[in-house]
């Protein structure tokens, strides 16, 4: 193998497949031309090569180039999007922070510690919602709607830009921010429900609310769910407005969440026994059914809800 | 003096645009790519080789280029020409161009008389 070989190959590495066939021979043609020439002038071979390769630069760098890929991670046409957004997002962090703080602090724990809890689940959600908001975004650079070159080159703003470049909202910041704060509310109770209970085993362990057999396939199942929300919610803000396609995997996520609550309070696994037995005998036999007609009213009116909003911004 | 890299800097800058415009001309006579690199450097349009070949792809992609492979010779090599869209913008960028170069002149001429 030589050299030229060796680069070739590093950089289609990063080129698409289907475009190997016509770029690997303009490439090589383009190398060999060049040491060529250097050749012809008077130049050693070898270094010839070495030289022509060292001008091309990092492979990486040329098969993105060649394949019109961008080198950065969030490029001007959303960076600000996202500034915003991961600004007002982290602010989330601090509910489940506070809930295990205070819960902490409830139980009885040394402040110390439910402190530092507290400080450290915050800590963690704000790496998850950075991660993720990111993740989105990141993903709308490669593959979303450009925003039009021209939006980019299209030389000094003026104020009649304001309307086009910033469409009048159908999803506020604050409904976003609300809807993720509630869900993850809800990744913190399926969490936490495990460990934080009303009633206490005599040697003071907690008595979960949620069946055991739940954990782990269907808590995380569900924790699943609420994480694809959150990524649904973040696209709605990025997107403006709820389009048909967001509609549908809303429906999904709905649909699937309710089912699985609603499959396994009619089996008996949704409601911990040990728990219903601990409140006193038979004073909450009422909260399987409650579970379930909560749980499908609820994902009704979101699904109906959000359809709604979906048909009509799209007929205006 | 300037920094020699604020001054590179700025004259890629003000470079940047003529690579298109001077590939786009030469490229009504059929060339591939490192003997349009030549061409360009002898023409007094030097570019790096791995500015000019994905520009060349890009154009193509544009429609402004058309590409075919000559296998005649030994070496099969990839032929660009500048297609009637991409004369047709070459002659206006350079249009925009030689307009620009005048009103910068006619700035510099009237230096400190405003």
């Amino acid at each position: 193998m030589t050299l030229t070989d060796r680069y070739v190959a590093a950089t289609l590495r990063r080129v698409p497949a289907a475009q190997h066939a016509d770029l690997e021979p303009e490439l090589r043609a383009s190398v060999t031309d060049a040491i060529e020439a250097k050749v012809e002038a008077g130049a050693d071979p070898d270094r010839a090569e070495t030289e022509v390769l060292n001008d091309l630069g990092d492979p990486d760098r040329l098969a993105a180039d060649l394949a019109d890929r961008p080198l950065h991670l969030i490029g001007p046409a959303y960076y600000l999007d996202w500034l915003r957004l991961l600004r007002l997002l982290l602010w989330v962090s601090l509910v489940p922070g506070a809930i295990v703080l205070t819960t902490g602090l409830v139980e009885g724990d040394a402040v110390g510690s439910a402190i530092w809890s507290g400080v450290w689940t915050a800590a963690n959600v704000a790496l998850q919602i950075a991660f993720w908001t990111t993740l989105v975004f990141v993903l709308l650079e490669r593959y979303g709607d450009p925003r039009g070159p021209e939006d980019l080159t299209g030389g000094p703003w003026t104020v009649d830009r304001l309307p086009a470049e910033r469409a009048p909202r159908a999803v506020s910041l604050v409904d976003t921010v609300v809807s993720v704060g509630l869900l993850a509310l809800v990744a913190a109770a399926l969490l936490l429900q495990r460990t934080v209970s009303w009633f206490h085993e005599p040697d003071g362990t907690a008595i979960p609310v949620l069946h055991p057999d739940m954990w782990p396939t269907w808590t995380l199942a569900l924790l699943a769910v609420v994480a694809v929300d959150v990524v649904l919610t973040i696209l709605t803000y990025v997107r403006g407005r709820w389009t048909v396609g967001l509609a549908v995997v809303n429906t999904v996520t709905a649909v699937l969440f309710a089912g699985v609550v609603v499959w396994l309070a009619s089996v008996d696994r949704l409601v911990n026994p040990a728990f219903l037995e601990a409140s006193g005998g038979d004073s909450l036999t009422w909260l399987p059914n409650v579970v379930i007609a909560g749980t499908v009213v609820i994902a009704a009116w979101d699904v109906v809800d959000v359809w709604v909003k979906a048909l009509r911004d799209r007929r205006a | 003096m300037t920094d020699p890299e604020i001054l590179a800097g700025h004259s890629q800058e003000v470079r940047r645009g003529s690579v298109v415009v001077a590939s786009l001309l030469l490229l009504r006579r059929p060339g591939y790519g490192y003997g349009l690199l030549e061409s360009l450097a002898a023409a007094g349009v030097p570019v790096d080789a791995n500015t000019l070949y994905p520009l060349l792809r890009r154009l193509e992609k544009q429609g402004l280029l058309v590409s075919e492979w000559n296998t005649d010779e030994a070496r099969p090599r990839k032929f660009y020409r500048t297609s009637p869209e991409g004369d047709a913008l070459a002659r206006s960028l350079l249009d925009e161009w030689l307009a620009t170069a005048r009103s910068l002149q006619t700035i510099d001429s009237q230096e400190g008389t405003s």
